[in-house]
């Protein structure tokens, strides 16, 4: 039986989840080199001072530093091929560089730890490096990489197979998928299109899926998979949600993802064989993975009394805001509209 | 625009709009009476059966061997197309047919059964998009478009066999499924990438051109190990028995009639890439052959009605198999519509079934209590009869071996895995345990 864990009520940081957003911003829309640059220190700064502020302050020194290190190497003209791999490996998370994440886990705030995912910093700086320097890595490199990656998401896809808590399931699908956005990234000619495709599906996804998972934990404490928490009939609309959703992210048609995948693919195919098998059957873990999210946290018996639930439960027992939902309602729908219409998601004829 | 294209059209359009309708409502919270969800399904079953008596009278009027149907490309970015084609000839009419006569039976089943049921409306939903899935396939000229409606069979199987969700093993029991499925989906989705990737086309009216190519067994061999978890076969049929903790009616449509003969139709379809390889043949007929005699043996030692059909499903499927390795494919489809028309029936009857024994003329009063395996006529011995038994009541230890040799040392892996990442980021913690 599980024994309920006591969770220390974090106090809400108003500005946390803004600045997270302006740096995520910044990451995105600042002009290549410098200023690109200065976005990513950004991060760093923000990391720091985010972790300084939770409940239990831990100065993530591991996470800051490699991701401080992960750019300096790339703004380097001459940067052999292996060290821009080994940088943009580290910036993206890719297993076994991986680390740094689950050390930004531990010390963020959830919300703000579900920011730092949904932004994909890593996705960003490969595209940066990419656009700047897109003959620097031979064909042998690239195709290291790419293949690098996708045991990457292989690994994450693993990881999420045997987690436990919720949340870090669904991260662990989530840098799975952003290592496959990587990979695809890599990609011949229309290889940033379709990873970029793939970019958008998982980050309306992931950010839906997390906000779920967050409110349910702030409203019945459910932070581990259990047959216990039985939430589908307690809260049937983040239950309907999280299921489309959840569908839609891992790829099963409908959803743009199933679009996004379908032309990773083909750009693969050809110039990595093996990338591709392995990117086939992440796709196939990542279903499972999302699926037993799915039982452990809506479906079982519920248990009786919220006498348990009570000391995990952060904050009062109100219902979701109607703005929450209308949010996660139009998420959802988007990854459907795009999914029918994958051709705005693509960018045009 | 042709008829037959204008009624496959209108087909799609009428099997599509009740689960989005249905879907949507689920989706945005707002309750729809029962009668309406029961309305959707009985409109969509009506139409369906009305357009697929339509166009088999088109198609036999139209003196064509085969009409393919192109829509307009979703997708078309770089010179790369994802275009949906559907294709009606004589083996999609066949398959459609059987969806349009088994479907209405089903909803006229289901009615009364979910009536007040809690979980009406999910039920409602995922059933009209199985009828929207199961269309799509019948009805699919290529392999893209076959895969849509593959997957969408596999969730809606899934999400049934979950359908009492408050029973943990109902939930246990549908992950164990979706682990097959996505298996073989995965050999599925290979097949489509191999073929996009070194083919000229993945339609099916031009395979026969493509079955010269190198790597067009590598290709079948893909599509033999895609067709096992649908239809229950060696070594993906340890599923099957833990999917009948869904609805009757959901048992009856899937693994009675439509759902577990997909594998066969995929078969048909592809079998100008595989027909050319002996390799694949025997294959197709070995795991046949060994799935019924399996089946058959298992099957005789289940203690309920539903199980016991399941299995009895299976070892039908492994002769349909064979019939398919042997080249009998017209035949094979004839067996499919005999089989899925008896054990629909059966599915559905499957919760009456002692009222049946009682009075039912069609079923027999004449019971009797069967406490061996019942191979006697075999002249096997009787310490042999006694073994064997013994084997077929632990499913001949495939489940346990599955899990021994399979799943357990992949989770294990990732779990060290998990650890050290622990040991890494919190030795402290690590050391305090």
């Amino acid at each position: 039986m599980n024994t309920p864990t006591i969770v220390p009520r974090q106090r809400a940081r108003a500005w946390g989840l803004p600045s997270g957003a302006l740096v995520w911003a910044l990451i995105w829309f600042a002009p290549n080199g410098a200023p690109f640059l200065g976005a990513w220190l950004a991060l760093s700064a923000w990391l720091w001072w985010r972790a300084g502020a939770s409940a239990l302050p831990r100065r993530p020194w591991f996470a800051v530093a490699a991701l401080t290190v992960a750019p300096l190497p790339l703004a380097w003209e001459g940067c052999p091929g292996w060290l821009a791999a080994t940088c943009l490996a580290l910036g993206a998370g890719a297993v076994p560089f991986h680390l740094w994440l689950e050390d930004a886990r531990r010390s963020l705030r959830r919300a703000e730890f579900a920011l730092l995912l949904v932004a994909q910093p890593g996705v960003g700086l490969l595209h940066r490096w990419l656009d700047a320097h897109p003959h620097q890595m031979d064909a042998s490199s690239v195709n290291a990489l790419q293949l690098l990656f996708v045991a990457s998401a292989v690994a994450h896809s693993g990881l999420a197979l045997v987690r436990e808590e919720q949340e870090r399931v669904i991260s662990s699908i989530v840098l799975s998928q952003s290592a496959l956005i990587l990979a695809g990234a890599l990609g011949e000619e229309h290889g940033w299109v379709a990873a970029r495709t793939l970019l958008v599906s998982a980050s309306i996804a992931s950010a839906v899926l997390l906000t779920i998972l967050i409110e349910l934990r702030r409203l019945h404490g459910t932070s581990r998979l259990s047959h216990r928490h039985a939430l589908a009939d307690v809260e049937p609309t983040l239950h309907a949600v999280f299921v489309a959703c959840g569908w839609a992210f891992v790829g099963v048609p409908g959803g743009v993802a199933f679009f996004a995948e379908d032309l990773l693919f083909h750009e693969l195919v050809h110039a990595a064989p093996l990338a591709t098998i392995l990117f086939v059957a992440t796709t196939g873990f990542n279903a499972i993975a999302f699926y037993r999210v799915y039982l452990g946290t809506f479906c079982g018996t519920r248990r009786n009394g919220p006498a348990n639930f009570a000391r995990e439960a952060e904050g009062s027992l109100q219902a979701s805001s109607r703005w929450l939902i209308a949010g996660l309602l139009l998420g959802t729908g988007a990854l459907y509209v795009l999914g029918f219409l994958p051709m705005l998601a693509v960018g045009g004829h | 625009m042709s008829l037959i294209a204008i009624l496959v059209v209108l087909a799609l359009i009428v099997a599509a709009l009740p689960p989005l309708v249905l879907g949507g409502a689920l989706l945005l919270g707002w309750p729809l009476r029962e009668r309406s969800s029961v309305l959707a399904a009985e409109l969509q079953s009506i139409l369906m059966l009305a357009l697929g008596l339509a166009l088999t009278l088109a198609h036999a009027t139209s003196g064509r061997g085969a009409t393919d149907v192109r829509l307009p490309p979703p997708l078309d970015f770089g010179g790369y197309q994802w275009v949906p084609v559907l294709l009606v000839d004589w083996t999609s009419i066949a398959y459609l047919g059987l969806v349009c006569v088994v479907y209405p039976a089903i909803v006229r089943f289901s009615t009364p059964a979910f009536h007040r049921e809690p979980g009406a409306a999910r039920y409602w939903f995922l059933v009209t998009l199985l009828a929207f899935a199961l269309l799509a396939t019948s009805l699919a000229g290529n392999l893209d478009v076959l895969f849509v409606g593959w997957e969408l069979v596999g969730l809606c199987s899934v999400q049934l066999i979950a359908f009492f969700r408050s029973n943990p093993r109902s939930g246990e029991n549908s992950l164990r499924a979706l682990v097959y499925y996505r298996a073989c989906d995965a050999a599925l989705l290979g097949a489509l990438v191999w073929l996009h990737g070194s083919f000229p086309t993945a339609e099916f009216l031009r395979f026969h051109e493509d079955s010269g190519q190198s790597s067009a067994l590598a290709v079948g061999a893909l599509v033999l190990f895609a067709s096992l978890a649908k239809s229950a076969q060696l070594p993906m049929s340890p599923w099957l028995h833990r999917a009948m903790e869904g609805p009757a009616a959901s048992s009856a449509i899937f693994y009675g009639a439509l759902s577990i003969h997909l594998g066969p139709l995929l078969l048909v379809r592809t079998a100008p890439l595989w027909m050319a390889f002996p390799t694949i043949r025997i294959a197709c007929a070995v795991i046949g052959a060994s799935t019924a005699v399996y089946a058959s043996l298992v099957g005789r030692t289940r203690p309920d009605a539903k199980t016991s059909l399941a299995y009895a499903s299976m070892a039908q499927l492994g002769v349909i198999y064979v019939e398919l390795a042997l080249g009998w494919h017209e035949f094979a489809l004839l067996h499919v519509w005999a089989h899925a028309g008896l054990r629909t029936w059966q599915f559905l009857r499957s919760s009456s079934l002692i009222q049946d024994f009682q009075s039912n003329p069609l079923v027999g009063a004449q019971v009797s209590a069967r406490l061996r395996l019942g191979v006697g006529a075999l002249a096997i011995p009787a310490r042999w009869e006694r073994r064997l038994h013994l084997a077929a009541l632990r499913l001949f230890w495939l489940d346990a071996m599955q899990w021994q040799f399979v799943a357990r040392p992949w989770l294990a892996l990732w779990r060290r895995l998990a650890s050290l990442e622990d040991r890494v980021l919190a030795p402290e913690r690590m050391r305090s345990r």
